[in-house]
């Protein structure tokens, strides 16, 4: 969504391929949250003797350029890169589904507000966000995060906006109406309930955009500050690392990025389909 | 010597794990040259799936039985330029919605002469001319203008009227007409079965017309069959016998008369898959013994209904 | 008596189109009253605006002897007017919500009027659902377990839980298979003999009005343009375009005719 002509890069589909994809990320979320269990060594652990190591039993994927396991710290990387999207997504999830179904149920001069601002929030690249949120609490994850979802929002707005107002249109919306039940019991009891299975498809698909966006402002160091453990930096500082005799470190990080996005496609395409 | 025989028609829909949904069941049905049959019956009573298993329109992974013979030659289960073929030059459909059958973003003049140009080998300008004739004929005046005119800019009624010039542009031997004017107001409704009168009555061309309008069948048609759950239950052309259309006829109410209160059939009408072993009336007939449980009633002496001698 | 609606030189513009213009009607109490007209006659306008689901552009709507005032009503205004009218529309699958059980659908309408809770508020729902042909069983089922003469039987059901004088009826049966059009009809009369509402039924079928209503008046490109007893509108219509309504329904006889000219 940082360029916001990329496509859903994945086109599988089929039922096997979204179960696949769910007990993989499953498999994924559990394995990072039992990090300190599962990881065979301190993530953060130089050790001389094993930078830019190769495959050894004691460390599967070998050391990064201080020696550091990969294995390791892909594991305890997992977390920050999976947590961060979930974030992003969440908050903005809940900023656009708010302003779609207002701007939807109130019609009129809200709704015309409400669209030029989202306007305005798309002309926006969501990096300058992220870089202006950046600028002010300074870099790392909660920068980065605010400005994303920021620039998430106007995607979820647009995408449930549409939605709601041809819900709202229906007559069963007006019956509720004309029965005197308050515009928040019918937002909330019927026009979102009945939106949940597009704003949970949308928000799956956003999260595979939202992990690549992150990784790419942590590969330019606006993100997660080493010395902690994340797979966008893991990418970065592993290009290096792969010159100079592991390629262990770029690749793991590089392919978990890319099938945890494929995932996440796979799995939003497969939900939207059902909603 | 008939135009189309339909004879022991069974079509079935998958339901999934290798389950069946039957949908039309033993349905026979002959019609001649020229000839207007109303085919009349509630939802799912299998009226559109039968019109539709003639052009071969069915649901995808359908499973089609018996025959259906059109000009003599059989027509069931064909495909490809075959299928195409019949269904260009010889039997026609209207569907009770233009809108959805018409390309929205080419112009009324697109849809009205590519047939002709491509069935009838006629030039462009000479297709044209003939677009603006039969959109007189079937009451658009100012053709010229129509044709550069897009879907959108027509109302239901002026779409449907575009839809049936079309029909008749290819002159086609039978016209299926699936509710063709229960979309449009009663005043167009009467315009367009005129005008669908009016063609049949001067190129001979046979009619199909399926409806759940037991009044206007009659008014339009020479003769009638009426589907219940999937089968035809009565052939009839002035006096209807079997107790489902008499009681249907009677719970209709009147232009003039008015009942404290109106004849009501019970329950709700049935589909095919859903009928029990009898007489799939049965559970809703006045007149139900327990012969009419045992099993699905013959189709004899044009009603199928067993009791129908006694209660006449 | 005062009449139960007055609807007074009624007009609505939707941008450039006239919908409604200049329409005046009156309802008495227990009345049943029909608005006849074809699409684009206004009928459901009307409707609409009876409601508060438009807002007029001209003209006075009066409920219940109550004028209504312009602008956004507050939602404790809607609860006041609810109990005065009520709408059931044409279409049974989209008048009720898909994720709504059907004792849930009902519930909600009588909570939202009456301190009804518990075991009275369920006594009270099945009570209804009974009145309107429906059994206990339905109770728990959701829109898309029903066929739509069932669905239209809840959405009636959902209209009367809350005991509105008039009840609005947007081609209510229209969208119904013939057999389950009769049945709807004879419910519609026994339920308006039991409890002595208004009916305002909106219509284009000239017979089912015939069925349904005392007086009506016939729509046509937005004004009124002939009004009566029902039985002598449909006997001895004096206007041409009732009489051209009439002679274009199908019957015993009829030959499909095309407008002169």
């Amino acid at each position: 969504m940082l360029q916001s002509s990329r496509s859903a890069p994945f086109a599988l589909t089929g039922g096997r391929a979204g179960t696949v994809a769910a007990a993989f990320l499953l498999a994924l979320v559990t394995a990072t949250i039992l990090a300190p269990v599962v990881a065979p060594h301190d993530p953060d652990l130089p050790d001389l003797f094993n930078a830019l190591g190769g495959s050894t039993a004691a460390h599967p994927l070998g050391g990064d350029a201080l020696g550091r396991d990969v294995l390791s710290r892909l594991l305890y990387g997992g977390r920050t890169t999976l947590l961060g999207p979930v974030l992003i997504i969440a908050v903005s999830t809940v900023l656009g589904t708010a302003l779609a179904i207002t701007a939807a149920w109130w019609g009129g001069k809200v709704d015309a507000v409400v669209s030029r601002v989202l306007e305005v929030l798309f002309a926006v690249p969501g990096i300058v966000f992220a870089l202006v949120t950046v600028a002010v609490l300074g870099p790392g994850i909660p920068g980065v995060v605010t400005g994303l979802a920021v620039a998430y929002t106007p995607y979820v707005a647009r995408v449930v906006r549409g939605a709601a107002l041809r819900e709202r249109n229906l007559p069963y919306i007006a019956a509720a109406w004309v029965q005197g039940r308050s515009g928040w019991a019918i937002c909330t009891r019927h026009l979102l309930p009945n939106l949940r299975p597009l704003i949970v498809a949308q928000s799956v698909s956003g999260l595979g955009f939202a992990m690549v966006d992150l990784a790419a402002i942590s590969f330019l160091g606006l993100g997660v500050q080493p010395p902690e453990a994340d797979w966008g930096l893991m990418v970065k500082s592993g290009l290096d690392s792969a010159m100079r005799g592991n390629p262990m470190e770029a690749l793991g990080a590089g392919l978990l990025i890319a099938l945890v996005v494929a995932s996440v496609n796979v799995l939003g395409d497969r939900l939207g389909r059902q909603s | 010597m008939t135009l189309l025989t339909i004879s022991e028609l069974n079509l079935a829909v998958p339901a999934g794990r290798g389950q069946w949904r039957t949908l039309v069941e033993q349905v026979g049905l002959s019609i001649g040259p020229g000839e207007a049959v109303g085919l009349v019956g509630e939802s799912g009573s299998g009226k559109s799936m039968t019109a539709r298993a003639v052009i071969g329109l069915t649901p995808p992974g359908a499973r089609l039985q018996g025959s259906i013979r059109f000009g003599g030659a059989e027509i069931l289960g064909l495909r490809g330029r075959a299928l195409r073929e019949l269904r260009a030059r010889r039997v026609a459909m209207i569907f009770q919605d233009p809108r959805a059958h018409i390309n929205p973003v080419r112009s009324v003049g697109d849809f009205l002469t590519e047939a002709m140009t491509a069935h009838l080998g006629l030039t462009a300008k000479a297709a044209a001319a003939r677009a603006v004739r039969l959109l007189k004929e079937v009451g658009i005046g100012d053709g010229e203008r129509r044709l550069r005119q897009y879907p959108h800019e027509l109302s239901g009624g002026l779409l449907q009227r575009v839809m049936i010039a079309s029909v008749l542009a290819v002159e086609p031997e039978l016209i299926l007409a699936d509710e063709p004017t229960t979309a449009l107001d009663v005043t167009t409704q009467s315009e367009v079965m005129a005008i669908l009168d009016e063609s049949r009555r001067e190129r001979g061309t046979a009619m199909l017309l399926i409806t759940h309008d037991l009044e206007l069948a009659a008014a339009t048609c020479d003769r009638l069959a009426v589907m219940y759950a999937g089968r035809i239950v009565e052939h009839y052309t002035e006096t209807p016998r079997h107790p489902y259309t008499v009681g249907l006829l009677r719970s209709r109410p009147d232009l003039f008369v008015r009942p404290d209160r109106l004849h009501v059939i019970p329950g709700r009408p049935v589909a095919a898959f859903e009928a029990g072993a009898g007489c799939a009336f049965a559970p809703r007939c006045p007149h139900t013994q327990p012969v009419c449980l045992e099993a699905r009633p013959p189709l004899a002496g044009d009603v199928a209904c067993v009791r129908v001698e006694e209660l006449a | 008596m005062s009449p139960v609606v007055e609807v007074n030189e009624l007009r609505k513009v939707f941008g450039q189109a006239v919908a409604v213009d200049g329409v005046s009607f009156s309802v008495a109490e227990g009345e049943s009253f029909a608005v006849v007209g074809e699409s684009g006659s206004g009928k459901t306008t009307v409707a609409r605006m009876l409601l508060g689901l438009e807002t007029p552009t001209g003209g006075t709507i009066a409920v219940c002897g109550r004028v209504r005032p312009a602008g956004r009503p507050s939602s404790a205004e809607r609860r006041r007017r609810a109990r005065e009218i009520q709408i059931v529309f044409q279409d049974p699958y989209s008048s009720l919500d898909r994720l709504q059980k059907v004792g849930e659908v009902i519930a909600t309408s009588l909570a939202l009027h009456f301190p009804l809770t518990g075991a009275a508020l369920r006594a009270r729902t099945l009570e209804l659902l009974e009145s309107v042909g429906l059994a206990e069983r339905h109770v728990s089922m959701l829109p898309a377990q029903l066929s739509g003469g069932q669905r239209q039987r809840v959405a009636i059901a959902r209209a009367i839980a809350v005991e509105p004088r008039v009840l609005v009826l947007d081609e209510a049966v229209a969208a119904l298979d013939v057999s389950i059009q009769a049945q709807i009809l004879n419910l519609l009369a026994d339920l308006r003999e039991r409890t002595g509402m208004s009916y305002v039924f909106i219509s284009h079928d000239l017979a089912v009005v015939n069925q349904i209503s005392d007086t009506a008046v016939v729509m046509h490109q937005g004004r009124v343009v002939e009004r009566g007893r029902t039985a002598d509108l449909l006997r001895e219509p004096r206007e041409d375009y009732t009489k051209a309504l009439l002679s274009a329904v199908p019957r015993p006889g009829w030959k499909p005719a095309r407008r002169p000219g």
